[in-house]
């Protein structure tokens, strides 16, 4: 079980914690199940980017920032 | 142990991943790939010459803030003027904040700004023109309005600064979705004006688009690692035009088939080189017989879209 924070900045803020029963989870893993299309949004973790490929340690928190509209 | 992905190049920790080049990049490389982009699609199509007086269109967005942060960064190689101007549209809670940031960042590079508003051009903000073409009924969006009359100003703008260009924060994303729209409306006269080498009307700046080769996505990501502030905020109308559905679509592509958008475009530019060696493909504006602007028709777009406004 994996418990993450995302931090969804998309004109507003909006905050969820998420827990996945996996033993492994990536950011693109995280964009499939919110439906988000990885061409319209970077990701932060720490206030650095980061992969849509990046592994996620359980409690981490990241932040999805939508940065083209439409998505 | 480090289990983050590695920079194709030089092994360092990945910051982005470049699916249409199938690389990641670091913090590093991703700036030196960004930037070799830009200068070779300004240098390749002979965007600044030595003298040249280029005003910014600076909406205080990422791709217009991003231009005007590269090209002062240019005056070091090529001796020009450079000054920015912001169209305030009067979209209120959206325009007002972002030309905080327009005023802020021209502040922070020292450079001379100008803004003037739809109000003083054509005597409506874009608010005031929303408003009456809903109880008129009008079947155009604002985006249409909004389209017309910035370019419009922009041009009048630029031109009595004596600029002798306009440098505008146009992105990969958006000129292949232009392409696309052009296509769908059976447009091509727009689609022929969209990269016009040549000048069309002595009273016409001529546009230079330095970001038309760098998906947007990028552009942000290069404006956040590098600390360059910018407004984020969506247009309160956007999600009204065209352009919106077309976005989501090239997107949901891109996503599939990395690369297609590129694809999509420099195929699209050499279409278009190849209709511009046809002579009835090429064209001159004449000017509108109202009010004197550019324009391809006897009447222009400003002065059809006034009238409807002004009932």
């Amino acid at each position: 079980m994996l418990k993450i924070k995302v931090k969804l900045v998309d004109g507003k803020i909006s905050k969820k914690e998420m827990v996945l029963n996996k033993k492994e989870v990536t950011v693109q893993d995280i964009l499939d199940i919110l439906e988000i299309n990885r061409e319209t949004v970077l990701i932060r973790k720490k206030n650095e980017l980061i992969t849509e490929e990046e592994i996620l340690d359980n409690g981490d928190e990241i932040e999805i920032l939508r940065v083209i509209s439409g998505g | 142990m480090d289990k983050s992905p590695k920079c194709s190049r030089c092994g360092k920790k990945a910051i982005i991943d470049i699916r249409y080049r199938e690389e990641k990049l670091c913090r590093r490389c991703f700036l030196k790939f960004f930037e070799k982009r830009v200068h070779r699609n300004i240098e390749k199509n002979k965007m600044i010459k030595p003298g040249d007086r280029v005003a910014v269109a600076l909406s205080g967005g990422k791709d217009s803030t991003l231009t005007l942060y590269i090209l002062k960064e240019m005056l070091n190689k090529v001796k020009c003027e450079l000054f920015a101007v912001t169209v305030d549209e009067g979209i209120k809670g959206y325009r007002d904040k972002a030309i905080e940031f327009a005023k802020r960042n021209t502040k922070e590079l020292d450079l001379t700004h100008i803004i003037v508003s739809f109000k003083e051009i054509f005597g409506y903000t874009l608010n005031e023109i929303v408003e009456k073409n809903k109880v008129l009924r009008g079947a155009r969006g604002p985006c249409t309005f909004c389209g017309v009359f910035r370019r419009r100003a922009l041009n009048i703008l630029s031109r009595e600064l004596k600029a002798s260009k306009v440098a505008t924060g146009h992105n990969l994303d958006d000129e292949s979705q232009t392409y696309l729209m052009n296509f769908f409306r059976g447009d091509i006269e727009s689609s022929l004006k969209m990269n016009c080498d040549e000048s069309i009307s002595e009273l016409f700046v001529k546009r230079i688009k330095p970001l038309s080769t760098t998906p947007e996505r990028e552009i942000a990501a290069y404006a956040l690692v590098k600390g360059i502030p910018f407004h984020m905020d969506e247009c309160p109308y956007a999600q009204e035009g065209m352009r919106n559905v077309v976005r989501v679509h090239m997107n949901k592509i891109e996503s599939t088939f990395a690369g297609s958008r590129e694809n999509f475009y420099y195929f699209m530019n050499e279409i278009i080189k190849h209709l511009k060696t046809k002579e009835k493909m090429k064209f001159k504006l004449s000017s509108c017989i109202l009010c004197g602007e550019p324009s391809s028709k006897e009447i222009c777009k400003v002065c059809e879209l006034l009238k409807i406004i002004r009932g």
